[in-house]
């Protein structure tokens, strides 16, 4: 009787405790554990502990003959606590692996953010690089203007033969071609906006623009291929713009596709540059549409997307010197090329 | 059916003792006293199938209740011996449960004991 009340008691405190910890960690899949594991204690106690009191009280009573009645059911209940508390116990496993996912995600989501944080900083440096270029360009261009205006009076006046002043003239015409070829030399240095470019190289690049995708891959059910080239495909730009377009197109064709669908990838060499081919069997795209599909703002999904993103995409593989093309066959899926110019470091 | 109840709490129980020790939590204070309550009701589980092993072997006659609220044993053989001190069970079952309340006491004393992420 006692053995059987301590058990009750202090399973009851094994309860109170655990709520306890329930009421400090909110949602926290170990705390939440705890407390089923001190139910099924309970239950356990209450069930076990039932039939020894019971089994007493009716010797007690000199009723002998109704134990032995109800003495299988009393073990009948006492086998489902077990299998109660057997079974909850088991479950420990899962809200381990619980845990070791969420670490995985929370890992995954600093990544991204760290990442997106990256993305911001290059895309405002290029944003501010790009406005400062075309602030020069402007500039560039107003010089010119006079520039081209002094050299073509000069220019003049030395055809009509002044010759007391003819080698003032031409020294101002030689000056005028000196500034209009600083001038050009200026402008083209300012079209390649090469501050934030690094050499990359785009299997390692695609490689990790479908990490990042994956998981949205794994949630339809969908396997991505990837045909990697042996090759090391150099190119030169800014690595987490880069990465972002190829992870949008690739997101694309992931949300385009039905479930169980196959995205296949292939980075290659070709006669065009370092390629890379984005090919999914989904539904295609109509041909009216696939004509205004880069243009800023076009979007077919009214509302949920800005019709933006591949605009943008193919800004930044035109910001690298590459280029993009899509065709989609009706019916027969879309294919996504897109190249960059190889680039060959000296070693 | 109930021994096979017991043999699957002792089971599961084993498991997740193994499971505490392998994630590293039974370094940790309120989970080891945990674990060790645990390891008690797995001996607790092996004691008392021994225990119903031992009362079916037991003859009827040596259990009567002749004239008497309590029930008498006759201590004749080894058999009834045994009957008696694997009858004893609570002697491992409290233990195992007070060690378990006392890491989930220790728990809810100190917050940090519920780790954010696997150990």
């Amino acid at each position: 009787m006692l053995g059987s009340s301590l058990m009750i008691l202090i399973s009851a405190g094994c309860l109170v405790h655990a709520r306890r910890i329930l009421l400090t960690h909110v949602q926290h899949p170990l705390a939440r554990y705890l407390v089923w594991f001190t139910y099924a204690l309970l239950i356990f106690a209450v069930s076990r502990s039932f039939g020894h009191i019971l089994k007493h009280i009716l010797y007690f009573l000199d009723m002998n003959w109704l134990w032995r009645e109800i003495s299988p059911v009393s073990g009948a209940i006492n086998s489902i606590s077990f299998i109660i508390i057997a079974s909850v116990t088991l479950f420990f496993g899962n809200i381990y692996d619980i845990m070791v996912q969420m670490l995985k995600d929370r890992k995954r989501i600093e990544q991204t953010s760290k990442e997106i944080l990256k993305l911001t900083n290059d895309l405002e440096n290029i944003i501010s690089e790009r406005s400062k270029a075309e602030m020069s360009l402007k500039l560039a261009h107003e010089i010119r203007n006079p520039v081209m205006v002094i050299g073509g009076m000069v220019r003049s006046l030395l055809k009509k033969g002044d010759d007391t002043r003819a080698p003032q003239f031409q020294a101002i015409l030689d000056e005028a071609q000196r500034l209009n070829e600083l001038v050009a030399n200026f402008e083209k240095n300012m079209i390649l906006p090469q501050i934030h470019y690094t050499q990359l190289e785009l299997n390692t690049l695609t490689e990790e623009a479908i990490e990042l995708v994956r998981p949205l891959a794994e949630q339809k059910k969908q396997v991505i291929l990837l045909n990697r080239s042996p090759l090391n495909l150099f190119f030169y730009g800014n690595r987490q713009t880069v990465i972002m377009a190829i992870k949008h197109i690739i997101g694309n064709a992931i949300e385009a596709c039905p479930e169980a669908a196959t995205i296949e990838i292939t980075t290659d060499l070709t006669e065009k540059g370092n390629t890379l081919i984005i090919e999914d069997n989904g539904p295609g795209i109509a041909p009216e549409m696939l004509e205004h599909i880069f243009e800023p703002f076009y979007t077919t999904q009214k509302g949920k997307t800005t019709g933006l993103g591949l605009a943008y995409v193919k800004q930044i593989i035109e910001d690298h010197r590459g280029s993009i093309h899509i065709s989609s066959p009706e019916g027969k899926g879309t294919v996504v090329r897109i190249y960059f110019p190889a680039y060959y470091p000296i070693k | 059916m109930h021994q096979a109840a017991h043999l699957f709490f002792a089971a599961s129980c084993t498991l997740l003792h193994r499971q505490l020790q392998k994630s590293g939590f039974l370094d940790m204070d309120g989970w080891h006293s945990i674990g060790n309550g645990i390891f008690w009701l797995i001996l607790w589980n092996i004691w008392t199938i021994t225990g119903h092993t031992i009362e079916e072997l037991l003859p009827g006659a040596n259990i009567t209740t002749d004239g008497s609220h309590t029930p008498i044993i006759y201590l004749d053989s080894w058999v009834a011996w045994a009957y008696v001190v694997f009858k004893c069970d609570h002697l491992l079952c409290v233990p195992g449960m007070y060690l378990i309340y006392k890491g989930v006491k220790k728990i809810a004393a100190s917050p940090d004991l519920i780790p954010r992420f696997p150990l």
